[in-house]
């Protein structure tokens, strides 16, 4: 093949240079996209304590309140009652309980599938209903705020949010729901940019160490290096155990050799996912449910350490009704695990011994290592910040794409469409999502309690706000944009605690300046990491513009050094 | 195009053609499509070997064939790049994932 490069061996010379022109452009088109996945990922990973800061009439968790013990049999039964009467005949149940340690008084959850509709009426809405944990009672609108709290922006970072979960179906086989799809490439490229990004250098350990600050593009490149190999394990982790919780949608073609083309769903959750393996036909004769306790008591008794955070219940109030209870494992890597029970009689199903697979445990450690569950306060702050590395290393990728090209351009040259471009929107992506995701915490304070689809409005501020950084940056210059920008991100965060303190009673000065016994810390550190996030883009903003000034400096001595000749 | 330029292995500065640029695109859809197809394969031919072998039940075969596959997809694009011509590139991406993919069928229609 004729090309004008002299090489030895032809191509195989530039593997490098191949390499790096993949990791470029491939860096380049779907930095958007990782950016928001690992910002959105990163943040909702704290989604526990975002949604007990967005929910402020719950009030505070101090040591007091955490003594109030939580009878799970107690609200489990309260919460079947309640979905029983809400949806009867509801084919599936879910019990979501609060675990006492992380989430106190959060609501009970109760969601219900609609019961298939008869022929030719319309199928109902699922019904979704809060119940107060300690009062057993249903919790109103009108008392605690409706909001999306942390885990719509913890699902944003598979879901997309705005994205339909429909799917294409291809010569019989579906892909996955267009979501997963654009995440699933995304991940997937992050993965090969990953490998070819190590590939691309050649000394990997010293990059570990070297960072030459205020050296323009060298700087950038150290800082793009240094994100990436410092967390290195992480992020192949990341990459790797996101592909493999989604990996029977990613292969959709292997199941079909067990399963046949047009799989039987539930033969496939319970043999791939160990999912509602004990569920049964719906008979349509309705029956008296047992109590729920004795289920949770044999579940508490198998897993003494793990709270249950989950009952399923399968076809209430029919004959053929199971019960699954799940217990969380905090604290335990990869463990898995839950009881099945007869709904009408109590009797525990027994379960097939597929369950205990060393592949299946393999998939549950990767898993568990993805959600970070399993990890205590120490480890969860260290998942947050190499996390963010994870964003920055994104970031400062884009960034360095553009740094690159405006040094290339010679004298007076003008740069591009493209450079323009890519100078632009980097602003609005990278610091941008950063004001949008603010404005979600700003929105959950400042929408009227009791809003129609406050909770939506709650997003669709954020993603307004977002777009409007690009109008933003598309109208000013880059540099201009960036100052601009970084100035509102840091308002917006250092502001936090001051709007927090001007519209709720959980602010700094009852969470953190009170007796030790009234503190509730998971709630000041809310307060105070938004507070440093503020800080931290305040340097940015100072670094900013030190570089600008000392530019525009720089231009100026350059114009009077020309004019003097003529003076 | 012409004022595009990189800088060579050797430091030695030089220009990318159109040729080169269409070479990278194709070995990286090599790397990309090439990738899963070979992964594709790879999982079918372990989950169906698996299964006929009655070495592990059916969900776990899945399992283990997908868990696998995206190691040959991660060392599949690495070859893309790594191979001496983009014919090489795609042909031993193909080839082994037809070759995987077939036996995968054959083993896998007798289950």
């Amino acid at each position: 093949m004729p090309h004008e490069r002299q090489s030895p061996s032809g191509f195989h010379g530039a593997f490098r240079q191949s390499m790096s022109w993949f990791h470029t452009w491939v860096g380049l088109l779907l930095g958007v996209v990782l950016y928001f996945i690992f910002v959105t990922g990163t943040t909702g990973y704290a989604r526990l304590e975002i949604t007990r800061w967005m929910t402020p009439e719950l009030g505070k968790q101090t040591a007091t309140a955490s003594a109030i013990s939580h009878s799970t049999a107690k609200m489990a039964e309260a919460a079947m009652a309640y979905g029983l009467e809400n949806m009867p005949g509801s084919p599936v149940m879910y019990l979501t309980f609060p675990t006492p340690g992380r989430e106190g008084t959060a609501p009970i959850t109760i969601f219900a599938e609609p019961p298939v509709a008869a022929e030719g009426s319309e199928t109902l809405e699922a019904f979704e209903g809060q119940l107060d944990p300690v009062t057993l009672q249903p919790v109103a609108a009108a008392e605690v705020r409706e909001t999306g709290g942390g885990d719509t922006l913890y699902a944003m970072h598979y879901n997309l949010h705005y994205i339909p979960f429909e799917s294409l179906t291809l010569f019989g086989f579906t892909l996955p729901a267009w979501p997963t799809l654009i995440v699933g490439i995304a991940t997937m490229f992050m993965l090969i940019a990953i490998v070819t990004g190590i590939v691309v250098h050649k000394k990997i350990f010293a990059d570990m160490f070297t960072f030459r600050p205020g050296k323009g593009q060298r700087s950038w490149l150290d800082a793009h290096n240094l994100s990436s190999v410092l967390a290195l394990p992480f992020m192949v982790m990341i990459t790797y155990s996101g592909l493999v919780m989604y990996t029977y949608d990613y292969m959709p073609t292997v199941k079909t050799i067990a399963y046949g083309v047009e799989p039987d769903a539930r033969l496939v959750d319970c043999e791939l996912y160990d999912y509602g393996c004990a569920q049964r036909e719906a008979t349509g004769e309705t029956a008296q449910m047992v109590p729920l306790a004795p289920m949770i008591a044999a579940t508490e008794a198998r897993w003494p350490d793990a709270p249950i955070k989950w009952v399923d219940i399968f076809n209430a109030g029919d004959t053929a009704a199971t019960v699954d209870v799940w217990p969380v494992f905090d604290g335990q890597i990869g463990a898995n695990g839950h009881l099945s029970f007869d709904g009408v009689t109590g009797a525990e199903i027994p379960k097939a011994a597929t369950v205990t697979d060393p592949v299946g445990a393999t998939g549950d450690v990767l898993i568990a290592l993805h959600e970070g569950l399993y990890a205590g306060p120490m480890l969860r702050w260290l998942y947050l910040a190499t996390g963010a590395i994870g964003a920055a290393m994104v970031a400062t990728g884009l960034v360095l794409w553009t740094v690159k090209r405006r040094q290339r351009l010679k004298g007076d040259q003008k740069a591009d469409f493209g450079l323009e471009f890519v100078e632009r929107t980097n602003v609005a992506i990278i610091v941008g999502l950063l004001i949008g995701i603010a404005a979600y915490f700003w929105a959950n304070r400042l929408l009227p309690v009791g809003l129609e689809g406050r909770a939506d409005w709650e997003v669709n501020a954020m993603f307004l706000t977002w777009g409007a950084t690009f109008a933003h940056a598309a109208i000013r210059p880059a540099r201009k944009a960036w100052t601009e920008q970084l100035v509102v991100a840091s308002v917006a965060y250092l502001a936090i605690p001051v709007l927090n303190a001007l519209t709720t009673d959980i602010h700094l000065g009852q969470t953190l300046f009170v007796a030790a016994s009234e503190r509730d810390l998971v709630l000041a550190s809310f307060d105070l990491t938004m507070f440093v996030l503020g800080l931290a883009l305040a340097l940015m903003l100072q670094k900013v513009l030190r570089k600008s000034r000392l530019s525009e400096s720089l231009m100026e001595s350059a114009v009077t050094a020309k004019m003097q000749p003529a003076e | 195009m012409s004022e595009a330029v990189i800088s060579s292995r050797r430091g030695r500065r030089a220009t990318v053609t159109p040729a080169y640029r269409l070479e990278v695109a194709s070995r990286s859809l090599a790397a990309v499509i090439g990738g899963f197809a070979l992964a594709s394969a790879s999982a079918w031919m372990i989950a169906a070997g698996l299964l006929q072998s009655g070495l592990q039940p059916r969900g776990v075969a899945i399992g283990s064939g997908t868990l696998v596959s995206w190691i040959f997809w991660t060392c599949g694009a690495m070859w893309a790049f790594y191979a001496p011509t983009q014919l090489r590139a795609w042909s031993w991406l193909l080839i082994p994932a037809a070759v995987l993919g077939g036996i995968g069928v054959i083993l896998g229609l007798e289950v």
